[in-house]
């Protein structure tokens, strides 16, 4: 999963012109430290089938990351499944630890990009019974990387100041799920949660008398939830869905190295910290339904709440204030499908697309995405290819951010 | 001069000895800046000061920040919950965010005096003679900028818009404030910004109010780095009327440092000796009241032993080194000081009745 972070950053010693009134405060916006690239809202996580109608996953699926999105689907997958995803994403933001908060002055919103795997998952049915195993990245702390540079000849001093954030956050999911009869199926999964946040600003003016500046942060993840939803299909065209993610507490052991050195007085100076902290993470509620409009068609609608009113971060022994507001996604898609004779073999090849309301938790800016996706799809025999695509504006904050999202999703089942 | 330094040897006898309490008893354990208050801990820890000992030792909450932290003042005084006709001393830290240790000097002198009050006479004598007011955190946000995003950030976090942030609150108050482009800057993205008015951060106004409040006879505002004693005036390299009697306090001040680990505290005119300054606290209350006002720059000496950092074990040390200097001014402003009659009639309420006033410049 390699990530590249692509920076839009120029340090501009410029005359700003005075504006008229100054502003109450430093609003950092969405972007806080700790914030998942493009959206908080990162749950369900969902492969390109899903992503291309919206997002919406609750009451179909076609793969394994039903365990992920509804564990009641998983009996009605075919008799073996597997599924491999990669993507592209990126997402702008207008400020970011030291970006556009008085050390990186930006000339516009700056984007952060990468591309990799996010998902490897298997699910089997027996009988009535349906069970996954499956792994997905489902949250990047990815920040642009920023860097300043100001060289010298030999004998004199120069300067350098660079920070960068990477990190993300896997889940790995087990999940079961069993039909009940009357067109009732339940599922349940159980969620480990791991990963790992490096944080780090190097600050140095070179040449004699220089010194060097280095602060590093690292946080290693863990937690656990559990999953579940329940899936009621009174007729052939009509599903409806609950689901659920339980709030759990994402366990973070932190390292924090602060170090002035300075060679020409040996002079070394480290300040360093260790911590276990907490973050609370909200529950997540989900409603949805999907009808068939038509054989051939399918419109979904879901509603996922995140209660983000409870969550709490300790970060280093101290308490943060976040004061995040409650919200619920919206998300609604169609899929359209049809056969096309190709080379003498009929592929079925369906078409998506959705809309997404995404409203974020920070209260000041409060603001929300609004999203377009799109997908396709190809599928012959034991082989799905599906390819999606996300496009998100963001409004509320006065900076206009955007996200985007690709993702490829290749599917194997027997 | 010697019977001072007779009184002073058991006064820095027990501050030796003390120095490993004030480590154990603390809430600075495990955060990102190590041994230094963040801003929570130091509202922990001034809070249990006035727990420990209510009597002497009261927080005042004397504004807000622009992110809504409180600028906490520590009052030290018996009878602390009533005004009283005593000497009075300010002493300020932290107008810059990245001078770390110019929290902890102040903070570790109001912890000094409450917990030795009941032991050491002489902490009794000054303590009941006088009211001494402690502000270590002048500029919160910037601090917490500079813990969780970039050490070196200096000003307050302002938003000058067009992406500057920052007024350096040490430029922003009204004496000869915006004098020259020298002493501050009228760019927002300047280090030195003294922002759009005089007094038009929080964080100064916090200080001005607390000072128009009171009559203060000392006032001491804590920087790093240099090892300097500056006393006014800063906008100016020209010697203030009282020169030779700034001179004779630092000079005081700077020999009862170095008695403690031997290291050099230069005394000298702050425009002069360090480089131009305007809108700075000390030339304010020095121009305001005519009252001994120093800046006192910790150490290192240089960039090369450290600038804006100290090593976490060297908090104590440079607290002690400074605590005679402290207990000195505290004893001179209780020993010139004159009570005072509150009439209608004080120039200060006449010239100075409120926010409004401050402005006037003589
Ligand atoms: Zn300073």
């Amino acid at each position: 999963m390699g990530a590249r972070a692509i920076a839009g950053i120029s340090l501009l010693a410029a005359l700003i012109a005075w504006p008229g009134a100054a502003r109450a405060q430093t609003k950092i916006g969405q972007y806080l430290d700790e914030a998942p690239l493009r959206t908080w809202n990162t749950a369900p996580f969902t492969l390109a089938a899903g992503l291309g109608r919206g997002g919406t996953s609750f009451t179909r699926a076609a793969d394994p990351s039903a365990a992920l999105s509804n564990p009641a689907l998983l009996p009605l997958l075919p008799r073996v499944s597997a599924a491999v995803q990669g993507f592209a994403e990126s997402a702008s933001m207008a400020k970011a630890g030291p970006i556009g908060t008085g050390v990186f002055l930006t000339d516009g919103n700056v984007v952060a990009s990468s591309t990799g795997l996010d998902f490897a998952g298997v699910a089997v049915r027996a009988g009535r019974w349906g069970f996954a195993l499956s792994v997905c990245r489902e949250e990047s702390y990815l920040r642009p990387t920023a860097y300043y540079e100001e060289s010298a000849p030999a004998g004199q001093n120069g300067y350098l100041l660079q920070w960068t954030q990477t990190g993300d956050l896997r889940i790995v999911n087990a999940a079961i799920g069993g039909i009940l009869g009357h067109g009732f199926s339940v599922g349940l999964g159980v969620n480990e949660v791991f990963g790992s946040l490096r944080r780090s600003l190097v600050e140095q003016v070179t040449g004699p008398g220089g010194y060097e500046i280095s602060d590093t942060v690292t946080q290693d993840f863990r937690g656990l939830f559990l999953n579940g939803g329940l899936l009621w299909s009174p007729s052939s065209r009509f599903r409806a869905a609950a689901v659920f993610r339980t709030p759990y507490a994402r366990k973070a052991a932190g390292q924090s190295a602060l170090d002035y050195r300075a060679p020409d007085g040996n002079t070394d100076i480290p300040i360093d910290a260790s911590s276990k902290d907490t973050a609370r993470q909200p529950l997540m509620l989900g409603l949805g339904g999907s009808y068939d409009l038509s054989p051939s068609l399918t419109l979904a609608v879901e509603a996922s709440y995140f209660g983000w009113s409870a969550y709490s971060l300790d970060f280093f022994g101290e308490a943060q204030d976040r004061g995040f507001r409650n919200v619920v996604r919206v998300n609604a898609g169609l899929e359209f499908r049809q056969k096309i004779p190709l080379f003498g073999i009929d592929f079925d090849m369906p078409s998506r697309v959705g809309l997404i309301y995404d409203p974020q938790p920070v209260k000041d800016p409060a603001s929300a995405y609004g999203d377009i996706t799109v997908g396709t799809g190809l599928a012959a025999g034991r082989f799905r290819l599906d390819l999606a695509a996300l496009l998100g504006r963001e409004w509320g904050s006065g900076n206009g951010l955007i996200a985007r999202r690709i993702a490829i999703s290749l599917i194997f089942q027997l | 001069m010697f019977r001072r330094a007779l009184v002073l040897a058991p006064l820095l006898a027990a501050a030796a000895l003390q120095a490993p309490v004030y480590a154990a008893a603390l809430s600075t354990e495990g955060g990102l800046n190590g041994a230094y208050h963040s801003y929570k801990e130091l509202e922990t820890d001034l809070f249990a000061l006035q727990q420990k000992n209510p009597a002497i030792a009261k927080v005042f909450d004397l504004g807000e920040s622009l992110e809504h932290r409180h600028i906490y003042g520590l009052k030290i005084s018996d009878n602390v919950a009533i005004e009283e006709n005593q000497a009075q001393i300010l002493i300020l830290g932290c107008h810059h965010a990245r001078e770390w240790i110019s929290v902890e000097v102040p903070f570790h002198f109001g912890k000094y005096l409450v917990e030795s009050y009941a032991t050491d006479p002489e902490v009794k004598r000054l303590v009941d003679q006088s009211e001494i007011w402690i502000v270590p955190m002048v500029n919160p946000d910037g601090l917490e900028y500079t813990i969780h995003t970039y050490r070196y950030w200096r000003k307050n976090r302002r938003d000058n818009g067009g992406g500057q942030f920052g007024v350096d609150i040490n430029r922003n108050y009204d004496y000869k404030w915006g004098f020259d482009n020298a002493g501050s800057s009228g760019d927002p993205g300047s280090e030195i910004y003294r922002g759009p008015a005089p007094f038009s951060e929080p964080e100064t106004r916090a200080v001005r109010d607390l000072f128009l409040k009171k009559s203060f006879g000392a006032v001491v505002s804590y920087h790093s780095f240099a090892q300097d004693i500056l006393y006014p005036w800063g906008y100016t390299d020209q010697p203030s009327d009282r020169d030779a009697e700034m001179q004779g306090i630092a000079v005081e001040m700077a020999n009862r440092i170095k008695a403690v680990n031997g290291r050099t505290y230069a005394p000298g005119q702050s425009g002069k000796d360090l480089y131009l300054t305007n809108g700075d606290a000390n030339d304010w209350t020095f121009g305001l009241s005519g009252i001994p006002s120093f800046t006192i720059e910790l150490p290192p000496i240089d960039e090369l032993l450290g600038g804006f950092f100290n090593r976490e074990e060297d908090i104590a040390p440079i607290f002690q080194e400074n605590l005679p200097a402290l207990l000195y001014l505290v004893d001179r402003t209780v020993q010139n000081f004159r009570p005072y009659l509150r009439n209608p009639f004080d120039l200060r309420s006449v010239f100075f009745p409120g926010a409004r006033a401050a402005g006037i410049l003589y």
